[in-house]
């Protein structure tokens, strides 16, 4: 039952080709991004906006290489994410044309690539035209409830704080020139979809960005990623250290410990689950499905969810509440790449990061079939469909 | 036929059994065929008993509202 997404030899490729380097703070990034718009290595890169609180990120594109980029806030996107209905991915597909005629570069979570690799498979993104950082994710934290904890434990302000970043079962907060550690328990943890993956890292982005106690970490993984620093640092647009082994240890450990946890609860949940009886799932599935409110807000925050004219909106009027969550099952309950927007956003609080979960692990047996993966066709496509008639 | 199958697996998740959807192929001559596969899918459904989803139509909410 394991889902670990890891490809060894793609991994094995990676720390040969991997250069490591650290910096401080964000601004690296945004310097980056500035020379490769400068360059026109790329046409648009996504930044971040945060209008009303440094929590609440919204992405936003990004042409001009003299526009005023706010510092972008890579501690606060690495632990909370895009807020709402946002993701990088969401993003590229929707307000940037998938990136079908224009160069963009952009930080993603590694559940926005598999996004991204679902919906390529469908022509709605050109991966050809990314410059990808992907983040190697610890997972993340409500934007609503961290400031709201901040307070509780007496920061005196959480817009004050300037970083932050996750441990194994702690979040540190750096405000005024001080750090404070909050840790993880049942009232204040990540997401609970989080907790259950164990895809916390990308190998097929360009360049992989990590954040252990407040120092970020950029790693090589493409070829195009180690060429495009190398004349980033040369021309001295950026200004980083190399990473020394130490540091590079410290995260690998970090990321294996939380890719473990991430398998055993991942099992867990699923092994669970497949004991009930059919009247038990019943009631934990169709009766979660009959407070659905027919809002549209998971169809609006998946990422695999593509249809400019989705029939689950449009007949919202004409469908029960369990045959709208049915339908939706039906449609993209094969893509699901389980980066958990959907269940963050119900207002009705339908564990559907949950149920989706549950059902691919039905899809997994039936089609042998794992979503997220390069080159692999989805068991309902023409191509699939080709291979079962011969 | 991967419809059916991918249908199935909902089902199977939520609860309400796989057995309950079949997909048979069957042409206009034969009849005979028709009528036992009818059979069959009749007296298997009769026995799951009846299903526990309860989908409200449009026209019955309304009737109810």
């Amino acid at each position: 039952m394991q889902r670990v997404s890891a490809d060894f030899k793609t991994l094995l490729e990676g720390k040969r080709l991997s250069e490591s380097y650290k910096f401080d703070s964000g601004e690296t990034i945004k310097n980056l991004f500035k020379w490769m718009l400068k360059e026109k290595i790329v046409d648009a890169v996504i930044g971040f906006e945060a209008k009303k609180s440094r929590y609440q990120l919204s992405p936003v594109a990004i042409e001009d290489p003299a526009a005023k980029m706010t510092d972008v806030p890579l501690s606060a996107y690495m632990v909370y994410n895009y807020a709402r209905m946002n993701s990088a991915a969401n993003f590229l597909h929707k307000n940037m044309n998938g990136a079908k005629d224009k160069k963009v570069a952009l930080i993603a979570r590694p559940c926005d690539v598999r996004g991204l690799e679902e919906i390529s498979k469908r022509w709605q993104v050109n991966l050809d035209n990314l410059f990808l950082i992907s983040t190697e994710c610890y997972g993340t934290l409500s934007f609503q409830e961290a400031p709201k904890i901040y307070t509780a434990q007496e920061v005196a302000d959480p817009e004050k704080v300037t970083k932050e970043a996750l441990s194994e079962d702690a979040v540190t907060i750096w405000v005024d020139g001080k750090t404070k550690t909050i840790k993880l328990d049942k009232k204040f943890d990540r997401w609970e979809s989080c907790n259950r993956c164990p895809d916390k890292q990308s190998q097929s982005s360009d360049l992989s960005l990590a954040n252990v106690d407040g120092t970020f970490i950029v790693s090589t993984q493409s070829q195009k990623g180690k060429e495009i620093l190398k004349k980033a640092i040369d021309a001295k647009a950026i200004t980083v250290q190399k990473a020394d082994d130490t540091l590079i240890k410290k995260k690998d450990a970090l990321l294996q410990k939380l890719i473990d946890t991430g398998t055993s609860q991942r099992e867990t949940a699923i092994t669970e689950f497949m004991k009930l009886s059919p009247a038990e799932r019943f009631k934990k599935v169709v009766e979660a499905y009959e407070k659905c409110r027919r809002c549209g807000v998971c169809i609006r925050s998946c990422i695999v969810c593509f249809c400019k004219d989705c029939i689950v909106i449009k007949k919202k009027d004409d469908l029960d509440p369990v045959l709208y969550c049915m339908t939706r099952l039906g449609h993209m309950g094969d893509s699901c790449v389980q980066c958990g927007k959907c269940g963050q956003n119900c207002p009705a609080k339908i564990p559907l990061p949950y149920i989706h979960l549950m059902f691919l692990q039905n899809v997994q047996d039936a089609f042998s079939f794992v979503p997220g993966k390069k080159d692999e066709a989805p068991p309902r496509s023409g191509e699939s469909i080709k291979q079962l008639v011969h | 036929m991967t419809n059916v199958k991918y249908v199935k697996q909902m089902l199977e998740l939520m609860g309400v059994g796989a057995d309950r959807v079949e997909m048979f192929f069957c042409s206009a001559a034969e009849g005979a065929k028709f009528s036992d596969l009818v059979k069959e899918m009749t007296k298997k459904i009769s026995e799951l008993g009846p299903s526990p989803l309860k989908i409200k139509l449009p026209a019955e909410e309304e009737g109810t509202s």
